[in-house]
């Protein structure tokens, strides 16, 4: 099988498509970095840097997988599949080959967005579970977008359709995200002898909640943004999160605990998810490469191949 | 006799649709073996099942010996090349360069014998020509030739000389001859184009309607291939009374033309019409086609299977 993965990697070589893909992620890697050395200041916070690289991660995502569907949707009218089977190869030794090549190829184009931005020192926090997670978030949607082409008798329908569920994915996601981030109460103030808790309508509640935080934390995409929301407040949230254990334990009775403790529980549920998601999302993105795989290997062989 | 392929019972379904029914068939080795039948007959099935794209729904084959259920069913396909349908190559790429995608796959160690190969196929002067601007005739070449990478000994052919024009179903025909005697490779080669097949095969198998009607070996079908005698008289409804008194086989083709089968002596034919104020007019001697022999034997109730 090692052939052919070489083989189909190779084949990525001869390709107009990664030729393309690749200039335009070396012009974003070179934006990225300009952004990262010449613009952006941490401590102003002069430049809506983490936007940026929003932004380039997101156009970077979708060509690729734009290259991956070019490459991929006419594969079964080429040698590609039916000379190895010809030769031997079973079905699924066939299926993995080009699933491993096609997570190669995107993570490859990934690293070249990623790297030198992480490198250009960028990033204060986990970079290599943030790297790891970007780079997963290309190698699943490309793993999905090879996976359509080859089990569908009509891949250009069913790629249209998986460009539309992922750009879903990437707006269902921020909407997720941004209702999971409402606080449970609008307003906590602090009186003589009592608290007034103005409770949050919008709030969701549990189980709901955790159902939800466990789809979102399911979506491929996701990585995308949140890396964006966590980034973005990381620094605020490391003061916030000092300023209240400071207060907690500078607390002069049961009440002013009480209240120390009601806000540093908002703060804690607004942005430790975005911690523990970014903690567990490497899990969860390979849970869902495996999946792919695994299922894309039982149902490509039973397809009726022409 | 040693087989090379033999077929026991093996069907094949679509949902409702039987495409192959109970098909038994045996390949010997260092034939040709003429696959013969209609379009939707199930060739192209039944070929599909030997190489691997599709699973039988019931039955088995067994190739070089080894049972298609067998985990040894792989390496047995090493030693056969095919052509499906339509040669399946890259066309973004020449001809040399497929066969070293081919080599590479099939994992041989060096290159040696391309260019040979392009000789034998009549490909050695294309160049840098990418292969999908080759014409029909030269496509089908090509996929003989990634069909012949690795030396096998048993190549399968389906409908390999349609859309070819006269120039080049001779080329085909003379090439998978001198496979045939020069490399003593077994060829199955499918086809309803039945004047061809009658140059080239030593062995016929004919199927319709999913079900193998007969199988038979050249020499076989040349004796059972019957002469006829073609007769122009005066009146042909005179002769067909004189015919059914006779109980002799016949077929009005006109007012005054039919076929006679069987053995007569002229001029006792003659005096019979004679008698009858019937004149014999002409008389030639015919060999029943391999067109009317499979026309016979299937029957024509016309048009093709779904």
């Amino acid at each position: 099988m090692r052939n052919l993965i070489r083989i189909h990697c190779k084949r990525f070589l001869f390709r107009w498509e990664t030729f393309a893909v690749t200039l335009l992620n070396i012009l974003l890697m070179v934006i990225g970095v300009l952004a990262a050395r010449l613009m952006f200041d941490p401590e102003t916070n002069n430049f809506d840097f983490y936007g940026l690289i929003h932004v380039i991660t997101l156009v970077s995502v979708l060509a690729v997988l734009t290259a991956v569907i070019f490459i991929e949707i006419n594969t079964l009218s080429t040698g590609a599949i039916r000379n190895p089977l010809i030769a031997g190869y079973s079905k699924g030794q066939v299926f993995l080959s080009k699933y491993i090549s096609v997570i190669v190829f995107s993570a490859v184009q990934g690293a070249i967005v990623l790297l030198p931005t992480v490198l250009a020192n960028c990033w204060t926090d986990r970079p290599v579970s943030f790297t790891l997670s970007m780079l997963l978030v290309y190698m699943t949607v490309s793993a999905l977008a090879m996976t359509v082409c080859l089990l569908s008798d009509r891949p250009t329908v069913y790629v249209v359709i998986l460009f539309g569920v992922l750009l879903g994915l990437i707006f269902g996601g921020t909407a997720v995200s941004e209702i999971l981030n409402r606080p449970q109460y609008q307003g906590i103030e602090l009186q003589e002898d009592h608290i007034d808790k103005l409770p949050n309508p919008w709030y969701l509640p549990s189980p709901k909640r955790d159902i939800l935080e466990q789809v979102h934390r399911l979506n491929p995409l996701q990585p995308l943004k949140e890396y964006q929301l966590y980034l973005e407040n990381m620094e605020s949230y490391l003061y916030t999160a000092q300023y209240f254990e400071n207060t907690l334990n500078q607390a002069e009775d049961d009440l002013h605990r009480e209240y120390a403790g009601l806000l540093k529980q908002q703060w804690e549920e607004r942005y430790d998810p975005h911690i523990r998601r970014l903690e567990l999302f490497p899990y969860y993105q390979c849970g869902l490469l495996l999946m792919i795989g695994a299922g894309g290997i039982l149902l490509f062989r039973k397809r009726n191949l022409k | 006799m040693e087989f090379i392929l033999k077929t026991n019972a093996l069907s094949k379904s679509y949902r409702k649709f039987r495409a192959l029914d109970s098909v038994t068939m045996n390949v010997p080795k260092g034939a040709i073996y003429g696959f013969v039948g209609r379009n939707g007959a199930g060739k192209t099935t039944l070929i599909r099942l030997i190489c691997g794209l599709q699973e039988p729904s019931a039955g088995e084959f067994t190739l070089y010996g080894t049972k298609h259920t067998d985990s040894k069913i792989a390496r047995a396909r090493r030693h056969m090349g095919a052509v499906v349908e339509t040669p399946a190559f890259y066309g973004d790429m020449t001809a040399a360069e497929n066969l070293k995608m081919q080599y590479a796959m099939l994992g041989l160690p060096s290159y040696d014998g391309i260019d040979d190969l392009l000789k034998l196929v009549r490909l050695d002067d294309t160049g840098k020509k990418k292969a999908k601007n080759f014409s029909l005739g030269m496509k089908q070449r090509l996929g003989i030739a990634l069909a012949l990478c690795g030396n096998p000994d048993f190549l399968i052919l389906d409908e390999p000389i349609n859309g070819l024009d006269p120039q080049g179903i001779v080329e085909i025909r003379e090439l998978i001859l001198r496979l045939n005697r020069e490399r003593n490779i077994t060829v199955l080669i499918s086809s309803h184009i039945l004047d061809e097949l009658a140059k080239l095969a030593t062995h016929y198998g004919f199927i319709d309607k999913g079900k193998i009607v007969q199988e038979i070996s050249a020499k076989e079908l040349e004796a059972k291939c019957r002469k006829y005698l073609h007769v122009k008289v005066s009146d042909a409804a005179v002769f067909a009374n004189v015919m059914d008194k006779r109980g002799a086989e016949y077929e009005i083709l006109s007012d005054t033309e039919a076929n006679l089968y069987g053995e007569f002596r002229i001029s006792e034919l003659s005096a019979a019409l004679a008698a009858e104020q019937c004149e014999l007019l002409s008389i030639t001697e015919h060999e029943e086609s391999l067109e009317n022999y499979f026309i016979n034997l299937v029957g024509s109730d016309g048009g093709d299977r779904a």
